[in-house]
């Protein structure tokens, strides 16, 4: 695979990752992020897409576990999942909830998304070693 | 339309500049290492970003770019790694449990405190 097919190949992935992400924060009309005023909401869109990345990276890390050189791994976990989930508007929406004076609701925040991440992760590969190993 | 060409371009590039950034820096650093380094990267622009600019150019850099150069799925697996790794090592409760504070608060607090720093960045500018 050549280095730059392998790059254009996670940048097509990422573009449908990061639509995906828009799409379902549009589902959840997720209030704009503004620093320096009031009237930052729980951002449930980004967790829920942060999650359910997580425990799909899970399934894709077993199910892909020997895919060695096939556009597969960059196009799906790389490219979509990684452009899918997103650390950058964790930390802002963490960030816009602290700047309105709600700090238990920001650590309660990111507390609920790394733990809730951690355990889908494990699910993902959980159930799927089940399912390829029965 | 516009809207969603911003996101489509502002992922194209931030996707592969993450896997080139990984690349680089998985030589020399861990997993979880790498990941903090890009997430607090692109905290750093979207903080930025959410001062300096507005409409689709914002949304360009903060949904598209910054969105996709960081991520979250990739540092969970890397954590859920870096756990079992733990376990296996024969490590008491206690230092395990004080070792995965230790990542967790790192890998949240520094992009946190990068979204501050690059908001204060734009302020100055």
């Amino acid at each position: 695979m050549r280095e730059a097919n392998r790059l254009v190949v996670i940048g097509v992935g990422g573009v449908f990752g990061a639509l995906s992400r828009a799409g379902i924060s549009e589902l959840f009309g997720t209030a704009s992020i503004e620093l320096g005023d009031q009237g930052a909401a729980f951002p449930w869109a980004t967790l829920a897409v942060n999650v359910l990345g997580a425990l799909l990276i899970g399934v894709l890390a077993v199910a892909l576990v020997e895919d060695r050189g096939s556009y597969w791994r960059p196009l799906l976990i790389t490219g979509f999942l990684g452009g899918f989930t997103t650390f950058s508007a964790l930390a802002l929406e963490a960030a816009d909830l602290i700047d309105d004076n709600l700090w238990p609701t920001a650590v309660l925040y990111l507390a609920v998304t790394v733990g809730a991440g951690l355990l889908a992760v494990r699910l993902g590969i959980r159930v799927t070693q089940r399912l390829v190993k029965p | 339309m516009i809207t969603i060409a911003a996101i489509a371009i502002g992922a194209f590039i931030g996707a592969p500049l993450r896997a080139l950034v990984e690349q680089f820096a998985s030589r020399t650093r861990s997993a979880l290492t790498t990941l903090l380094i890009i997430n607090s990267l692109g905290s750093l622009l979207a903080g930025f970003s959410l001062g300096a600019f507005s409409g689709d150019v914002r949304i360009f850099f903060i949904i598209g770019l910054a969105g996709a150069f960081t991520t979250f799925s990739g540092w969970a697996l890397a954590l859920a790694t870096f756990s079992r790794d733990l376990v296996e090592s024969g490590y008491s409760h206690w230092a395990r449990f004080t070792r995965m504070g230790i990542v967790i608060v790192a890998a949240t607090g520094i992009p946190l405190v990068s979204v501050w720093l690059g908001w204060l960045l734009s302020r100055a500018y």
